[in-house]
């Protein structure tokens, strides 16, 4: 694996204020490569920008002076794709995930299924080095994104679970803070403090999970106030406020009602224009109405990664077609 | 292993049973009919049109259960192909009741006394005959889900459509009587409707291979069918 970004810090500061009123003064901590005070925009890339910086970084004490949120530069808009290589994944001496080899493909869906215990909470855990704050738990092989390795040496953790996002089974909103600093958490914390910057991303975030209308007059009040569906959407505009690069959801929609998972569903849709999206379903319907491609999983390993009309209505492997049509479960 | 849709696959496999039950209604239909022209028998000829209404119930039953299978279960994989072929194929049955039924409402038409010729006659039985033996072989196919016999559908095809054709070129050489010749159109149409029958047999026996293999293609561009319908 080589080394490569990632080893920037966001120094993020301090845990974001529970009061969206302070919204007047816009505070940059590191501007690297663009100008002072230059608003990075949504086609931007971190990871890019980390790389570029990657011969700074490994200067001494790069890591604090080269490795503030704002020190992005712009790259070509396009999607980030992500490349799971011979990749095994342990919880101690049991292996969940064997030899998984997969691309995720850019701005597409791709869901994952499989039965309880097949391993793809694990394999989704492992894109954003998440598996490996499990005691015990340790994964080896290569996960790339846009050929960076995301495990390789001095590759900054919390910067990979910015760039690579990941929403819930449960929703999980801060539950002390407001809607607002729900949302603008991350973004503090990526060093946005206060100012009308912060507030267009926040209310552009929300406006992408379509909950600005239905919060816009109560953003002061506390995130968990809101309905299960509604938090969910609250976590995911949390997620990509920051702008990452991939969202990982991990059944975001078991715990809705119907009318809230369809509203998710339709948010995947149109999120996938501007992410690589991996998710995670125990409902295989889901799975064919948001997925462009489904890879099904067994025991650890990957058993079939196809396009999802194909897996749903012609699988080529034996255990992908009972599976699917409930003749073993 | 554990069958997690057990009564899923049970009402599916009803309503295929009922499907392939149609076509036994069919070659009973198909007996009488055909009966009834070579006796000019009326009456086994009203039978036959009545009895097109279990037919058309069978079509209707077997919809709405696919139908409802479709909406609560969500059908997937060999499944779904297996629903959306049923669908196609209950289809098909019902058009062969409905050709049974046109054969029959035409013997009334033809008049008791009509003089006939015995060369059509007997190219009506024929055809009969193979209409016959290509719906039990399309069943068996469906049921077996065997393609090389859905594939030797066609030829057997091949000589009923050429028997249509026959009878076509006997019709218009009949002779100067017109009591004979417009008994030798009505026989023209009972030979356009057996075609048919076979065509909705070849046309069951495509959703075979669909089911099998996933892919649907016309019988006459399979690899190795040495040629398509005569008849068109």
């Amino acid at each position: 694996m080589s080394a490569r970004g990632l080893s920037c810090v966001a120094e993020g500061g301090e845990w974001p204020s529970a009061d969206p009123g302070n919204i007047e003064v816009t505070e940059m901590t590191v501007k690297p490569s663009k100008e002072a005070g230059e608003i990075m925009g949504p086609e931007e890339s971190e990871l890019k920008a980390m790389t570029e910086r990657e011969g700074a970084a490994n200067e001494p004490g790069a890591a604090t002076t080269a490795g503030g949120a704002n020190g992005r530069v712009a790259v070509t808009a396009g999607g980030h794709e992500v490349v799971a290589e011979n990749l095994n994944a342990y919880y101690g001496t049991f292996q969940a995930v064997h030899n998984a080899t997969v691309r995720f493909a850019a701005n597409e869906v791709t869901a994952i299924i499989g039965p309880s215990g097949c391993g793809k909470s694990t394999l989704v855990r492992c894109i954003n080095r998440m598996h490996e704050e499990i005691a015990g738990a340790h994964a080896d092989g290569s996960i790339t994104l846009d050929g960076y390795d995301i495990y390789g040496p001095g590759v900054d953790v919390s910067t990979v679970r910015r760039v690579i996002g990941m929403v819930f089974q449960k929703a999980n909103p801060f539950p002390t803070m407001s809607v607002f600093d729900n949302v603008a958490s991350g973004l503090r914390l990526a060093g946005f403090r206060r100012g009308r910057d912060l507030r267009d991303r926040v209310e552009r975030a929300l406006n992408a999970v379509g909950l600005w209308d239905e919060v816009k007059d109560r953003l002061g009040r506390p995130g968990i106030g809101l309905s299960g569906g509604q938090q969910q959407r609250l976590c995911i505009a949390r997620t990509i406020a920051v702008e990452p690069e991939v969202i990982l959801m991990d059944e975001p929609c078991s715990a809705l009602d119907p009318v809230a998972t369809l509203k998710i569903e339709e948010l995947i849709d149109e999120l996938k224009s501007k992410y690589t999206i991996v998710i995670v379903t125990h409902n295989m319907q889901q799975a064919a109405r948001v997925a462009n491609s489904t890879l099904f999983m067994l025991d650890g390993e990957l058993v079939e990664h196809g396009p999802t009309t194909e897996i749903f209505t012609k699988p080529k492997d034996e255990r992908t077609e009972r599976y699917v049509t409930g003749k073993f479960g | 292993m554990i069958e997690t849709r057990r009564n899923f696959h049970e009402s599916l496999r009803r309503l295929e049973e009922q499907t392939l039950g149609g076509l036994d209604l069919v070659v009973e239909a198909l007996d009488r009919a055909v009966e009834a022209v070579q006796f000019q028998d009326v009456e086994l000829a009203q039978m036959v049109t009545a009895d097109d209404d279990r037919i058309d119930g069978r079509y209707l039953e077997v919809h709405q259960g696919l139908l409802s299978l479709l909406a609560r279960q969500a059908p997937v994989a060999s499944d779904l192909r297996l629903v959306a072929a049923l669908l196609h194929t209950v289809r098909s049955v019902e058009r062969m009741g409905d050709q049974c039924a046109d054969i029959s409402k035409l013997i009334p038409l033809s008049g008791f006394d009509a003089p006939k010729d015995k060369e059509m006659l007997d190219a009506i039985a024929r055809m009969g005959l193979l209409v016959r033996a290509e719906v039990l072989d399309t069943r068996s196919s469906f049921a077996e889900r065997n393609v090389d016999i859905a594939g030797d559908l066609l030829r057997q095809d091949a000589e009923i459509n050429s028997l249509n054709r026959a009878i076509f070129r006997r019709a218009v050489e009949v002779g100067d009587n017109p009591d004979l010749r417009e008994w030798g159109m009505f026989m023209v149409l009972v030979a356009r409707a057996l075609e048919r029958i076979g065509d909705n047999a070849i046309e069951i026996a495509e959703q075979t291979v669909f089911v099998v293999s996933g892919l649907f293609r016309e019988f006459p561009d399979l690899p190795n069918t040495p040629q398509g319908k005569l008849g068109e």
